[in-house]
């Protein structure tokens, strides 16, 4: 099976190198890349073109920001497996997507998803939070849960039958995808209880009220857009599932081999 | 492997398999002793290295001495106790496997006991209430946690058929080289104790750590711990510092992974 990774990139000259060397090392695997870029002039699309045909289709013109430009690489790409990769974002190691396709093969499942850590921006092996999706259960979107998105990997079947992002909404946009998908339609998931993606986070994600008060409004709306009602606690979960995965792992201390 | 006041009577059958064995790059003697008593007795041989590191460094700590110097020039790496008798044909099978199926981070076959039993070795994450059980509970009140303790030794699991097990045992363990590269060596704060059970944790964590009880070997097993004080005390300490790692109740990668076991 081929998997097309899509990296969706705007003006990260200092991250996205480390994203496309993570999906390029991927081994045991048919891969196409496709990056998308939102028309940087920082030198991103420099550093992406420096890596001539290896990528091998890339875009680089202005967009509406990046799930837009994530739909850009969908619509392009011709595997039989979807990886969304952001440009802050890398794989773990080099033997994730050949996890994926293994799991694919044993499960004629729809769609995979898998743990993400959370890693330090200055230091990617410092980890700084996990986020261990668990088992799904139907019930469990009431209870503010979803995947993340960069450790989901979906059949461009399911986009082409379900869509990809829908770009009405701005920050919950991931959050509609995997509502609509898993909730929704109801496609047949597999769970690889393994940390393939690590994460960067960064001081942006400050969270000032008024921005909580936005983003409860667009999970709302994901809800509402597909015709679903959710739950009257299920938005206020949502954030504190998030603020629940912190505390646990300050304990954590990956070793350093180094 | 790591010897700690072993005769080299005790050993020398298992030294001869390893060295017999055509796939063999090299065989690291790690000697926590406090005095050098077997050095004279070993074989001559190209492929064996001794080191006496001239004090107890641990079990684990031990083992790193030795992975280091193999990181760079070999694939495959095994993690042997003394007390182990096998068979070159056996780890031969094994490293087969191995290289059919590259998302395999760590391999153990099914253990036996000297008379053919088999050894529980599959097991769980622990919780502090397994390892407490396990060493504290009187015996009448064992019956009746005796479900509970069967179930974090995967007792009702089938130990005739492959799987996925988080929590693989430490006394044959065979890994990959590149995996350890990239979830690191043994953790050296676990003097003795737990450091499989950690060892085994960060692998599962991003690779597959199987059973393969394709092919079985012999363990001559006793639990030391249950005999001497030290030993206790380096179980309790380990147990310590396991759960100050990874969460003592709230260990969410634990909840999900046993859970999924259960079934």
């Amino acid at each position: 099976m081929k998997v097309s990774v899509i990296t969706a990139v705007f003006s990260n000259k200092a991250f996205v190198k480390n994203a496309i060397e993570s999906v390029l090392a991927q081994k045991n695997v048919d891969i196409e890349y496709i990056v998308v870029d939102g028309g940087s002039k920082d030198g991103t699309v420099e550093i992406v073109e420096s890596y001539g045909t290896r990528i091998h289709k890339s875009i680089s013109e202005p967009d509406e920001g990046v799930y837009f430009a994530l739909n850009k690489g969908i619509s392009l790409a011709s595997g039989d497996i979807i990886a969304l990769l952001h440009s802050d974002d890398f794989y773990a190691h080099s033997f994730v997507l050949s996890q994926v396709v293994e799991a694919f093969e044993q499960t004629q499942c729809d769609a995979v998803y898998s743990n993400l850590y959370y890693v330090k921006s200055s230091n990617t092996n410092k980890i700084i939070r996990l986020w261990d999706s668990g088992d799904y259960k139907k019930n469990d979107f009431y209870k503010g849960w979803m995947p993340p998105h960069p450790a989901f990997f979906a059949k461009r079947s399911v986009y082409q039958q379900f869509g990809s992002f829908n770009t009405l909404l701005k920050s919950a946009a991931d959050y509609e995808l995997m509502l609509r998908l898993i909730f929704k339609n109801q496609i047949q998931l597999e769970y690889i209880p393994k940390f393939f993606v690590k994460m960067r986070t960064g001081g942006a994600s400050n969270r000032s009220l008024l921005n909580r008060i936005k983003a409860n409004m667009e999970d709302r709306k994901a809800w509402y857009i597909n015709g679903l009602e959710p739950k009257w606690y299920t938005l206020m979960l949502k954030p504190l599932i998030k603020l629940f995965q912190y505390r646990f792992f300050s304990y954590f201390r990956p070793d350093n081999i180094h | 492997m790591v010897v700690y006041n072993h005769s080299y009577e005790s050993i020398h059958e298992l030294v001869q398999t390893v060295l017999d064995f055509e796939n063999t790059h090299s065989l690291f003697l790690i000697d926590n002793s406090p005095k050098d008593k077997i050095s004279v007795n070993l074989p001559v041989h190209n492929k064996l290295k001794y080191i006496f590191n001239n004090q107890n460094l641990g079990y684990g700590k031990a083992h790193n001495v030795a992975i280091k110097r193999i990181l760079n020039s070999t694939d495959y790496h095994l993690v042997l106790n003394p007390d182990i008798v096998f068979e070159g044909k056996a780890l031969h099978q094994m490293l087969l496997f191995l290289e059919q199926q590259p998302n395999i981070g760590l391999l153990m076959p099914k253990v036996l006991y000297g008379n053919g039993e088999i050894q529980y070795l599959c097991k769980l994450f622990p919780t502090p209430f397994d390892l407490i059980m396990r060493r504290f509970i009187p015996g009448f009140l064992k019956n009746k946690l005796q479900a509970r303790l069967n179930q974090y030794e995967l007792k009702h699991k089938n130990y005739d058929a492959q799987m996925e097990v988080p929590n693989l045992s430490g006394c044959f363990m065979l890994l990959r080289v590149e995996v350890l590269k990239i979830v690191g060596l043994f953790d050296e704060q676990f003097f003795m104790y737990l450091e499989d059970t950690d060892l085994s944790r960060r692998i599962n964590m991003q690779f597959q750590t199987i059973y393969y009880p394709q092919v079985s070997i012999v363990h001559q097993y006793e639990k030391g711990s249950y005999k001497s004080l030290k030993l206790l005390k380096y179980h309790v300490v380990s147990a310590f510092r396991y759960f100050n790692k990874y969460g003592w109740f709230l260990d969410t990668v634990r909840t999900t992974i046993n859970k999924r076991m259960a079934s």
